[in-house]
């Protein structure tokens, strides 16, 4: 494959990552929403599964900002499922607002 | 005689991750790559597809990496298939307990496209070279 050809493939792919970015950011807002009003470990848990997916995706896109702002959003979620049945969420969801800025970043 | 590194099974349940993968492996590393979303899909393909090479995510939903790797292991006609694990946890404690497990390496997620293959090349290397 000539280098024009491949650096095409990897600007749509990089494009559509960003695409879909915000839909997956809104995804995790709405989580994140639900554990506000009331901890949910199974809830978190399927939080911590799309973090660490975004974390290890982000960069191999471009995008290391959303890597490491979902890692870090990934363990403060693990934190929180670690802290009992009512765990602290200020580390989580301010970890989570680095998140929004890291996805709003990589769509200018 | 070090043996070629032809075909890679792949096993990936993040699809987004599963794609940059291909690209990288298929197209640039020029590797005949079979892909998996799961361990049990993987446990399904691997006899017939006969991989030299084992790309494993740890955390998947169900059977994770590691089960997988077990799976593989008890499996006379998979025993002997090297895997490496690709994971974004990699401490040097994790990375030694994959390997105690029967990891051949571990690649660090997220990776760089541009260089996944040759990580991959290097690791089969290293892990054939002649005394």
């Amino acid at each position: 494959m000539s280098s024009p050809d491949l650096e095409r493939q990897l600007v749509a792919l990089r494009e559509g990552y960003a695409e879909r970015l915000p839909a997956r950011a809104e995804m995790l807002a709405e989580i994140a929403a639900v554990l506000a009003q009331r901890w949910d470990a199974t809830a978190a848990l399927e939080l911590k599964r799309h973090l660490h997916n975004l974390a290890g995706s982000g960069a191999s896109y471009g995008f290391p900002d959303v890597s490491h702002a979902a890692r870090a959003a990934e363990d403060a979620c693990s934190a929180a499922l670690a802290g009992g049945p009512s765990p602290p969420l200020v580390p989580l969801m301010s970890a989570l607002e680095g998140l929004a800025v890291a996805v709003a970043k990589a769509q200018s | 005689m070090r043996p070629n590194l032809t075909k890679i099974l792949y096993v990936e349940d993040e699809p987004d991750i599963q794609t940059i993968a291909e690209l990288a492996l298929v197209t640039l590393g020029g590797f005949q790559l079979k892909s998996c979303a799961s361990g049990a899909e993987a446990l399904d393909a691997v006899v017939g597809f006969a991989p030299d090479l084992i790309l494993l995510d740890v955390m998947m939903p169900g059977m994770d990496g590691i089960a997988t790797l077990g799976a593989l292991r008890a499996n006379p006609a998979t025993a002997d298939i090297p895997v490496v694990f690709m994971t974004a946890r990699s401490q040097p404690a994790e990375i030694a307990r994959y390997r105690s497990l029967g990891a051949l390496d571990v690649i660090t997620k997220p990776f760089d496209p541009l260089v996944l293959a040759d990580q991959v090349r290097a690791i089969w290397q290293r892990a054939h070279v002649e005394p």
